[in-house]
């Protein structure tokens, strides 16, 4: 009883003694990184107002939003907005598409760059190597708008390139826009080509900052390449990719509109292998005009990637308490 | 160090969770749009002390006016069109003002409107119609300014010119969101067929009673002009409006009434043996080759048609149309009607001017507008472009394309103000708008003539009908899906999303409207 007294009493002491110490720390870094946190500003203050000014927008999802005008003024209808994301059968095939192509990307986004990255590293010729990261890269800078011509350009009926290919070679024309079957791989290729070039340069920033002289100890012990990359390059990649995944994880029930919309170009056959929760928003958006129904898709949306996000972490940090970020 | 680190990781976490919480407005990724003539307002040169008009508005500072409307995409030479408008403005008005014309392709503007105005962006005019950017949603939800004070004030001259019928007939609950234009009061569906390429093959149509009878000459297209589309389908352009459905409440969910107005029962018109019909039609056109391929991936028809790829395409026919088209488009056309004449909701709303609550100057914008409806030189200014320039005059009131014709020619006349103050093109029957009156007169009204549908009672089904809509119902408008399957199975996905619903809501409505104005 009193030694367990004594050790609460320690305790207490302790955790006021690093209280302290914490604020102690956070002034004593502030002066002396003043200019460091000047420098956080402008982007925190975008930030806020980017991202948590348009928190007050939560409330449309539970109102009646019957007039542009009135925004706050309209009556509280209760869950009435989510009504018809669960109403149909639709609801199934909207969150299988969304979550069933995100995992996917998430996968391919990690598997892709990072053999690419090493690739590009272990790459004799540093001038070819730098051209290689270029054309890779272009494709981010294309807009799904350009792309979804482009694809359109490849996979069009009657001018595509793919079908006078097969034209030419004597084999039947493909109705790419009317057949469902094949979208699924249409919309992962043309999401991993856009990306991969984009992540293979976050791998390869991380691959190039690993420390040198693990490679050269790794080398005088007798280590082959493969060796070095396995035991020392894949490793030094782990919590990089843990952090991309966190962060992509919390974006797990959003699509990307251009490539789910502009791509497949809105064909209505294709609705049920391209359909998301998001074009299935942006449909009943654009008839109706009722923007406490987007909200609502877009609260249910955030909450659902936030329960991800805290779970996934959760396991992290079971597992690897300094890769968690919370 | 490390605990800031983390904090300021949690931080960003959070805030890309939370982040774009009204994703679903301000997520199309064209919607931002091009808008960097935001609606600016600045002090020039002092008014001369003139109001002949008796205008209550100060105008002593000039404003510049944004107008958004629809048609055949922007026109090459608008920046000139509009400094030579601006420039007729200062010199003959005391309106002071300016104007910004925008203009956006039949497939586009509608979406784009959509997202404009739900993000309460500023703009003065825009068109609007129950097809397009449509009235009665978006007034109901305070988009457009309320007119029946601002009118007799600032555009009495327009009123009259419109009669009881167009104001009457385009008010919502009493209250005019809208100015209509001086146009047709009526409709009637048919075809429009390239001339040239009938005479050509000897092709006699005075046969053609429905869009069957069409059948041997598309045969003939088919075989003897490579390259060329039988039947246009695309872009919404559908041959399936042939079945002229008084359509209860807007587009893309179902619930509708035959415009005989026999009786006012509303059905799903998906349930029809006339829809399944003509949806079997467009299949075997389509199967046949006749319509293009991938009709239903392209969004601007017209395209097509100018690049003389198109024989023939279901309109929205009024006397002179054959003209209208060639003028528009560059080639020749003759036109067959395969509906009566029907006036309907579709005409009285079918092409308006509203005044964008969010417009700056409201009044000025009205202003402008009786200015455009009334006097003939600045209407035809912004309807035919710079004379010598984008045409030429052959008579008083008749012309023909000027050097430059092609680069703004917008072929819009029915949407921009009056019709009968518009110049006639040399190829025009000289009696056009004679014979405009006549098909007014001979036109029958529906029933439903002035009825409102409010979808707020079920919002929820409606939303989810439209996704459905998307997946079987237009892809069957091009042909493109086997109705026979496709028609079974948005029937069973409508009515699990509700449909019965709204057809009820409908029709207990339409009960009411039609026992109070009895």
């Amino acid at each position: 009883m009193n030694s367990q007294t004594k050790t609460n009493q320690v305790v207490t002491a302790n955790k006021a003694n690093m209280k302290a110490n914490k604020k102690e720390g956070f002034k004593h870094e502030f002066n002396k990184n003043a200019a460091l946190f000047l420098m956080l500003l402008p982007g925190l203050i975008v930030m806020l107002i980017n991202n948590y000014l348009p928190m007050f927008g939560l409330v449309f999802a539970f109102r009646k939003m019957d007039n542009y005008r009135n925004l706050f003024g309209t009556a509280w209808v209760g869950l009435k907005n989510f009504e018809y994301l669960f109403g149909s059968n639709t609801a199934w095939v909207i969150t299988r598409n969304t979550i069933g192509y995100n995992l996917v990307f998430i996968i391919i986004g990690i598997v892709f760059p990072v053999v690419m990255a090493i690739g590009l590293n272990e790459l004799r010729n540093k001038r070819a190597g730098k051209l290689y990261q270029s054309l890779f890269f272009i494709p981010y800078f294309l807009s799904w708008v350009v792309i979804s011509y482009l694809t359109m350009g490849l996979l069009s009926s009657e001018f595509g390139v793919i079908n006078r290919l097969l034209e030419s070679v004597g084999k039947e024309r493909i109705a790419w826009y009317t057949s469902p079957e094949y979208w699924p791989y249409i919309i992962v290729l043309v999401n991993t080509w856009k990306w991969t070039g984009y992540d293979t340069i976050v791998y390869l920033a991380s691959v190039v900052g690993i420390n040198k002289e693990l490679f050269e100890a790794a080398a005088v012990d007798g280590a082959s390449r493969m060796q070095q990359i396995w035991y020392i390059t894949i490793p030094s990649l782990i919590p990089l990719a843990i952090v991309l995944v966190l962060i992509r994880l919390g974006r797990m029930f959003y699509t990307d509109m251009g490539l789910f919309y502009s791509v497949p170009r809105n064909m209505g056959p294709l609705i049920n292998a391209t359909n998301t929760i998001d074009t299935y928003v942006y449909r009943a958006f654009v008839q109706t005009g009722d923007v406490g129904l987007a909200s609502a898709a877009g609260f249910y949306q955030a909450v659902l990637g936030l329960v991800v996000i805290l779970t996934f972490n959760a396991i992290v940090r079971k597992y690897d308490k300094d890769s968690a970020i919370i | 160090m490390k605990l800031m680190k983390k904090g300021l990781v949690a931080f960003l976490g959070t805030a890309c969770a939370l982040s774009m919480v009204l994703s679903g407005c301000t997520k199309p990724a064209d919607a931002t749009a091009s808008n960097g003539d935001k609606v600016t307002t600045e002090e020039t040169k002092a008014p001369e002390a003139s109001s002949e008009s008796g205008s209550k508005v100060d105008t002593s500072k000039a404003v510049e006016l944004t107008w958004y409307f629809i048609g055949n995409g922007p026109q090459e030479d608008v920046a000139k069109v509009e400094e030579a408008v601006n420039k007729y403005i200062a010199e003959n008005t005391d309106l002071n003002c300016t104007i910004k014309l925008n203009c956006y392709d039949w497939g586009t503007y509608p979406d784009k409107m959509q997202a404009m105005i739900a993000a309460g962006e500023k703009f003065d005019i825009c068109f609007t119609a129950n097809w397009a950017n449509n009235y009665f949603q978006q007034s109901a939800k305070g988009a457009f300014v309320p007119l029946n004070d601002l009118l007799p004030v600032y555009a009495p001259k327009t009123m009259e010119l419109l009669g009881d019928d167009f104001i009457k007939g385009s008010q919502i609950q009493g209250v005019n969101y809208a100015i209509p234009a001086n146009k047709e009061k009526a409709h009637q569906w048919g075809l429009v067929i390239r001339k040239d390429i009938a005479e050509k093959h000897n092709m006699d149509f005075s046969n053609v009673k429905t869009l069957a009878d069409m059948e041997p000459f598309f045969q003939i297209i088919k075989e003897k002009e490579k390259g060329m589309y039988a039947l246009e389908a695309a872009g919404g352009e559908s041959p399936f409006r042939l079945m002229d459905f008084d359509r209860i409440g807007d587009e893309k969910y179902p619930g509708v009434v035959w415009n005989d107005s026999k009786d006012m029962k509303v059905f799903n018109e998906l349930e029809a043996p006339e829809t399944m019909e003509m949806f079997k039609l467009l299949r075997k056109f389509y199967q046949a080759g006749y319509i293009r391929e991938d009709a239903a991936t392209v969004t601007d028809y017209t395209a097509d048609q100018k690049a003389g790829k198109m024989f023939a395409a279901v309109r929205s026919l009024k006397p002179g149309k054959d003209a209208e088209e060639s003028n528009a488009m560059g080639h020749p056309y003759i036109q067959i009607e395969l509906t009566p004449a029907v006036i309907s909701n579709r005409e009285t709303t079918g092409s308006m001017q509203a005044i964008s609550a969010t417009s700056p100057n409201p009044e000025r914008a009205l202003m402008f507008l009786e200015a455009f409806n009334t006097d003939p030189v600045l209407n035809n200014l912004i309807n035919f472009g710079i004379e010598g320039t984008h045409y030429e005059k052959v008579s008083d009131n008749v012309i023909k394309a000027g050097p430059s014709g092609a680069k703004y020619n917008p072929g819009t006349g029915w949407m921009f103000g009056n019709q009968f103050i518009n110049y006639l093109w040399d190829n025009e029957d000289p009696n056009k708008w004679e014979n405009f009156k006549k098909f007014n007169d001979n036109a029958t009204g529906t029933k439903t003539l002035g009825f409102v549908f409010d979808p707020e009672p079920v919002k929820t089904e409606i939303a989810q009908c439209v996704n459905i809509w998307d997946q079987y119902v237009l892809p069957m408008e091009s042909g493109t899906i086997d109705p026979e399957k496709g028609v079974q199975e948005a029937i069973k996905a409508l009515n699990a999303a509700g449909a019965e619903k709204i057809l009820a809501e409908k029709q207990k409505q339409l009960e009411a409207w039609l026992a109070a104005t009895k």
